[in-house]
């Protein structure tokens, strides 16, 4: 699975980094049981500090998306493992609310909203070609 | 003899600067970063085919001179070795003049055609790709060092039917030319130098292990592959470098503790052996890069192109990047890897060995 940084933009690599993978596993590219590469082989192909893959991973941690095992590496966890707690939804709730507020501003409709919730899911479900 | 090996080396030396331009990435052009848009521009195709031309030409004028000159100086050993010096640098210098010409030629075009603006910089990685790195395991990197270190204990426990002068210089017919009085050290001093070297490469390769694989972002799955078969075959390259060092220096060790072995020129065929591996482990390295390269038949229609680290690389030889925590990466005009010069890794992994080795040939050699 192939994931695409660009150091110039006004996203914190760490961030690019999350998203990327976050995106790949829900477009099942990457499997449950898959092992990421370790924080400092990642961080050489990347060109970039260790530090900035170890905070990605541990963003990826804190959501329950990966488990970091000591000697095996940061893993992704399965469908069970990660079962959405009412906290999870809260916390995905609270990180719409913004771009929602930003559409209902704009004079975005509800029907239009919705409409483009339904097409990023369906996006995802597509195997993609390449990034 | 000499003229013999010298010529061999010469035209190995001229054939590899001739090919440079043909081995390595199109994206890279004289030490500058083309972006994929642009790879085809014909100036390009022009300035290699003249390189080519003419350093081929000047190399072949000089490998004349060079032989023609040898012969005439014959009676005097120091000036033909001179002539045969004097040659090979003027031949490199000529390619060295020619390559920054060219480089600074297309730097010019890059800034005024604009290349690069507007094209979105990123980053391509494959998460798998180090599931799928071939590169030979350390332990293939340790086996010689135990050789080492049980010569070291073999020379001890054999230090008393030694002879009295320690052999610690050997001309290029297999002979000895150069002795040392015999003490604990110097009887020990090749294993010594051996176990350093073994070091050496052993460091070399886990650094490069520990590199950044890397991809171009609009041809994802082909570079992959050039990158993990050059890894593989850069490790099998070492690994053959440093065991048929491993046998020369231990057959050498054994002549020095039995020196019935050297009579004659019974140590010719290792000599030749030892570089027969080391040219021709160099060659198989060329062939296969150039096997894997990445081509372009036109340019790339893309919105992105990989990170120019034109920046990082003086003048497209020397690279020098704090941030890049890859000790080694590939040069971007000839065959093989350079140091990342600002990570100070690469100078323990390098510079330790070569100190201990700079050491022992002042103490003993």
């Amino acid at each position: 699975m192939f994931i695409q940084i660009e150091p110039q933009s006004d996203v914190p690599i760490y961030e690019q980094v999350t998203r990327q993978i976050i995106e790949g596993i829900a477009r099942g590219e990457m499997k449950p049981g898959d092992t990421l590469p370790s924080v400092r082989a990642l961080a050489a192909d990347l060109g970039v500090n260790m530090h900035t893959v170890n905070k990605s991973y541990h963003e990826l941690e804190a959501k329950g998306i990966i488990v970091i095992r000591p000697k095996s590496g940061a893993i992704i966890s399965s469908t069970e493992e990660r079962a959405l707690t009412p906290d999870q939804l809260r916390q995905i709730e609270k990180n719409l609310k913004p771009v929602v507020a930003e559409g209902m501003v704009l004079g975005a409709t509800v029907e239009q909203i919705e409409h483009m919730m339904k097409k990023v899911f369906a996006d995802l479900q597509i195997p993609a070609e390449g990034v | 003899m000499l003229l013999g090996v010298f010529t061999t080396i010469y035209i190995m030396t001229l054939a590899m600067q001739i090919v440079v331009p043909y081995i390595v990435r199109e994206t890279i052009a004289f030490g500058v970063t083309v972006p994929d848009q642009n790879i085809k521009h014909p100036v390009l195709a022009k300035m290699k085919k003249q390189y080519v031309q003419l350093v081929g030409g000047s190399g072949i004028v000089f490998l004349i001179i060079m032989i023609i000159s040898y012969n005439m100086l014959a009676p005097s050993e120091s000036l033909q070795s001179m002539v045969l010096m004097g040659c090979l640098f003027s031949m490199l210098t000529v390619s060295m003049i020619l390559y920054w010409v060219n480089h600074q030629k297309v730097s010019m075009l890059k800034k005024q055609e604009q290349w690069c603006v507007n094209i979105k910089q990123v980053r391509a990685v494959d998460l798998t790709a180090r599931s799928r790195d071939e590169m030979l395991p350390w332990s293939f990197f340790a086996v010689p060092l135990g050789i080492s270190v049980f010569l070291m204990i073999y020379t001890m426990l054999h230090y008393d039917q030694m002879p009295n002068d320690i052999a610690v210089h050997w001309g290029p017919s297999g002979e000895a030319d150069a002795w040392r009085n015999k003490t604990y050290f110097t009887a020990v001093s090749l294993p010594l130098v051996m176990l350093m070297v073994q070091c050496m490469m052993w460091g070399i390769t886990d650094s490069i292990k520990r590199s950044a694989i890397k991809i171009a972002v609009n041809r994802k799955d082909e570079s992959l592959e050039d990158q993990l078969k050059t890894r593989k075959y850069m490790s099998w390259k070492i690994l053959l470098v440093s065991y048929a060092l491993t046998i020369l220096l231990t057959v050498l060790q054994l002549s020095n503790i039995y020196p019935s072995m050297t009579v004659g020129y019974k140590l010719l065929p290792v000599f030749i052996f030892f570089l027969v591996v080391l040219i021709g482990s160099l060659f198989i390295y060329v062939l296969k890069k150039r096997k894997h390269r990445v081509r372009y038949v036109a340019n790339i229609d893309s919105q992105v192109m990989d990170i120019d680290e034109d920046r990082y690389w003086k003048g497209g030889l020397i690279y020098m990047n704090r941030q890049d925590p890859s000790v080694f990466v590939e040069k971007r005009f000839g065959v093989g890897w350079t140091m990342n010069l600002a990570n100070p890794r690469g100078y323990i992994v390098i510079g330790l060995p070569f100190l201990v080795l700079l050491l022992i040939s002042i103490f003993s050699l």
